[in-house]
């Protein structure tokens, strides 16, 4: 009986390693998700934390300094401008 | 606010003014109307008969300028100096050859045609010569020149003094180029919607502007095609074709619509790197800018403008 209990346990201990380790090896050779495609943005309101890139120093041109969501103003002013 | 729109130009031209009585608002409309429509007669070059065609058609002698004529002659000459060049309106010829030789309507009517793809060396506005006492405007043999963008913005500007005289308040907008005199009562600032270039029906934002002039320069605006390619109305006289550019439009902020219309050209023509230079020392505009991914860059004095 004691022997039949001791194999009992050193199988269980077995195949619990063994599980573990095909799992392991399996999700290690998974591929990657895939990254998110965000769709491009057009404008409506701005973002906080607004930073506006000087234009009297000598800094290059960087990442542009403040941009808008892509959904379009639900208010439209008589005013418009955008271009000749 | 009153408003009254209409067509002329080939743009879409609002009119608004505020006042208690309807009448001499009314009064006001029709003579800017009056305004735009014989100013449009002077400075298209579609017809023959116009006294810009008749300027294009005198290079080489002396021409007697009107007095509207050589106003523009004078500050386009001014800003061509001042942007080094980069304003250039002796760009027509350049113009023709890509195929603008007729109104924008007539050309979208029609398909692709095909002609001659030979480079031609735009000449230099600078070289014009204008004679103050007697308005007489002397063009270089061969110059030929295009008033559109900076005869707009002037006709903006004056008929909206005009305005003025009749209205507490009052702003002209021609398709984009506009002026605001003074502030709509109770209000802070002007409403100006920012067209997307992607999406012309529908605005980026809402600017609150304060008076003085706005103009929007685009490559999204005016396209054709012509020999197969898509060609827009900006050229960079420095190459002689369609500007190649990172962004597809620019709206300045400045005291005056002339100088308005020419920096928004201009800094749309430089593009991001090129504006660098070409904005310093100019902190009395200020310029937002939107790239091909819809993202809106602003010179560091844009806040003092425009509330987004």
């Amino acid at each position: 009986m004691k022997i039949i209990k001791k194999g009992m346990r050193v199988w269980i201990t077995a195949a619990s390693l063994f599980s573990f380790l095909v799992g392991w090896i399996f999700f290690a050779h998974a591929n990657k998700p895939a990254s998110l495609q965000v769709s491009q943005p057009t404008v409506s309101a701005p973002a906080q934390n607004q930073t506006v890139r000087s234009f009297n120093n000598n800094s290059q041109t960087g990442s542009f300094p403040f941009s808008f969501q892509s959904q379009s103003q639900s208010f439209s002013p008589r005013l418009r401008t955008g271009g000749s | 606010m009153h408003y009254d729109e209409f067509q002329a130009m080939n743009s879409a031209i609002v009119l608004a003014a505020s006042g208690n009585d309807l009448a001499v608002i009314k009064s006001g409309f029709s003579l800017a109307r009056m305004f735009i429509n014989q100013s449009e007669e002077r400075f298209t070059r579609f017809t023959d008969s116009s006294e810009l065609a008749r300027l294009n058609r005198s290079a080489g002698e002396w021409f007697q300028a009107s007095l509207e004529m050589f106003q523009v002659l004078e500050e386009a000459r001014r800003l061509a100096m001042e942007t080094n060049g980069l304003f250039n309106p002796a760009i027509l010829p350049v113009l023709k050859q890509a195929g603008y030789d007729r109104s924008m309507e007539e050309i979208k009517n029609s398909p692709d045609r095909m002609g001659p793809t030979s480079v031609i060396e735009v000449q230099d506005f600078r070289l014009v010569q204008l004679d103050r006492e007697t308005h007489a405007v002397l063009l270089p043999l061969g110059m030929q020149v295009d008033l559109g963008g900076i005869a707009k913005g002037w006709i903006a500007e004056q008929t909206a003094r005009l305005l003025a005289k009749i209205a507490k308040a009052c702003a002209v907008n021609a398709g984009g180029d506009m002026f605001l005199v003074n502030l709509p009562e109770g209000e802070t600032s002007w409403e100006v919607g920012l067209e997307n270039p992607l999406e012309p029906e529908h605005d980026l934002a809402v600017l609150h502007v304060k008076p003085g002039a706005v103009a929007t320069s685009a490559i999204t605006k005016r396209q054709w095609k012509h020999n197969g390619q898509v060609q827009h109305h900006l050229i960079d006289p420095r190459s002689g074709k369609s500007a190649e550019t990172d962004w597809l439009s620019v709206t300045v902020w400045a005291e005056s619509a002339t100088e308005a219309e020419v920096y928004a050209k201009v800094l749309l023509i430089a593009g991001p790197i090129g504006a660098e230079g070409m904005y310093k020392n100019q902190n009395s505009k200020a310029y937002l800018a939107v790239d091909k991914h819809g993202w809106v860059q602003g010179s560091d004095n844009y806040h003092e403008v425009f509330h987004v």
